[in-house]
Formats: C-alpha cells, structure tokens, sequence
C-alpha cells in the first residue's frame, strides 16, 4: 500500500515532463498458409489466387506500365513499439529533452508476381520494406 | 480504511480510459460483389454500383481498381505518465480486373472491417 502511494505521488508530479508509452496495433490479416501452399507456380492463374486469398492490398504493375504483367501484393503487421520521453526546464529559457523509442517495424508481405496472361510465375514471403524497397508504408 | 485508501488509489488510474474508432469510406455491400459478373459486367457498371473507386491501377492496355472500406478500433489507458494504445485495423476490399475492352475479369473481395476489435493494451485481438 505504501509503495503504490509513492508511485501515484511521483507519477502525479513527474506527469508534465515524463511520459512513457506502449502501442500494440495490429493491421490486417495474414493470408492462411495452406491457402498459399495450394497455389501452384507456373499454373495457378489469378482467378484461383483471388479465390484462395481474397483481395490482396495492392496491385502493382510490372515493367513498363505493367506490360511485363503485374503482382499482387498481400500485407499484414502486429506491431509493438514502447516509447519514452522526458523533459526538464533548466533555466527559465531553456530546457533539456531525451526521447526514445523502440524500433519502427514495418509491414510483412506475400507478393505474387504474375506474367501478362494471368499466369503465377512466383511468391515471395518477408518484409515489404525488402520486397518493395520505398513503397513499404503504401498502406500507411 | 485500507479498502477505502485503495479504492481512491484506483480510481484516477481508471480516469484515462478511453475507446475510440474510425472509418475510411462506406462498406462494400455483399450484395453488389455477388452481381459482379467475369466477362459480362462493364467497369462502367461497376461504378454504378459501387461509385468510384480509391484506387486505379493501369496494367498495359488492362486496369484494376480498388474499392475499400477500412475501420480502425482503438483502446487506450492513460496513467499519469503512461499512455498504453492497443489498435486493430481491418478492411473490406475488392479488387476487380478489366480487359482492355473494360470487361470484367476476375475480382477478388475480402470483408473483414467488422471483425475489427477493441483489446485491451497486452491483449491479442481475436
């Protein structure tokens, strides 16, 4: 009891220059692994991959404006990121900070890479920042 | 009294409680997607029916547009200087494909806005 009343007090008097936080947010959902393991390279077309996985979040074009074919991208994230920030006045105009923050991680992806007729040539599997490098937050 | 110092403790911890959600766009009507039909629906029919779309993407001489509705549930407790956020995203889509005829394709439609949920701050979201 007597600790959880010092904690209440230092907390009430640090409220306005320390601040710690925790953010849990989850987006979307990973598309089911025995979906994707029914899904044949070489003669899977797109109709049967929409069947299986629904709509992807992307539709990226291949080559020049997408004449080389296209690919479509599913992505999900669970992300869980503790921050921390403390400022303290030292004279009357100036004031010294610190932040920090645990590292940012980005979206998680299955990528199906398609020829012009439709047909599955590929998937990939990992990190969207990897997979398409300067478009990873084309959701967020 | 130890009861009673306790429950004044406890109540401004539970001041910052907070639920909050958020939409982008309306949600996609089931109804409309069963309509859509490969080789017979028009692009210009589909935006009839499900208004304009979020997205265009020009595939060659081919397209593919995007329709979604995306809802945000987000649950928060603040305690003093502790913020805890849990958020859950989730959307309806529908991608449907068109020849360079604008003739439907293929489509591809996924709804799961309202399976969004508010956890709270440790918790998995169903």
């Amino acid at each position: 009891v007597k600790a959880l009343f010092w904690v209440v007090v230092c907390s009430s008097l640090l409220s306005g220059c320390l601040s710690v936080g925790y953010r849990r947010a989850a987006a979307l959902e990973e598309p089911a692994p025995e979906a994707v393991s029914r899904l044949v390279e070489g003669e899977a077309e797109l109709g049967q991959c929409l069947a299986e996985l629904g709509a992807p979040l992307y539709v990226w074009p291949l080559g020049d404006e997408g004449r080389d074919g296209a690919a479509i991208v599913y992505g999900w994230s669970l992300r869980k990121r503790w921050a921390f920030d403390v400022s303290l006045p030292i004279t009357r105009d100036t004031s010294a900070s610190f932040q920090w923050a645990g590292a940012r991680s980005g979206l998680q992806g299955l990528v199906l890479f398609f020829d012009p007729q439709w047909k599955l040539l590929r998937t990939e599997r990992g990190s969207l920042a990897n997979l398409l490098p300067g478009e990873e937050d084309l959701y967020f | 009294m130890r009861l009673a110092f306790l429950a004044l403790a406890a109540l401004p911890l539970l001041s910052g409680c907070f639920l909050s959600r958020s939409y982008t766009n309306d949600a996609l009507a089931p109804e409309a997607i069963a309509a859509l039909e490969p080789g017979r629906t028009t692009a210009a029919q589909v935006v009839d029916v499900l208004g304009a779309p979020a997205h265009v993407v020009e595939l060659g001489e081919r397209s593919a547009y995007l329709y979604e509705h995306r809802k945000m549930k987000r649950a928060g407790l603040l305690l003093f200087v502790i913020t805890l956020l849990n958020e859950d995203v989730r959307s309806d889509r529908l991608w449907v494909f068109f020849d360079r005829n604008d003739r439907l394709t293929h489509f591809g439609a996924t709804l799961s806005a309202e399976r969004a949920s508010y956890s709270l701050p440790f918790q998995d979201r169903e």
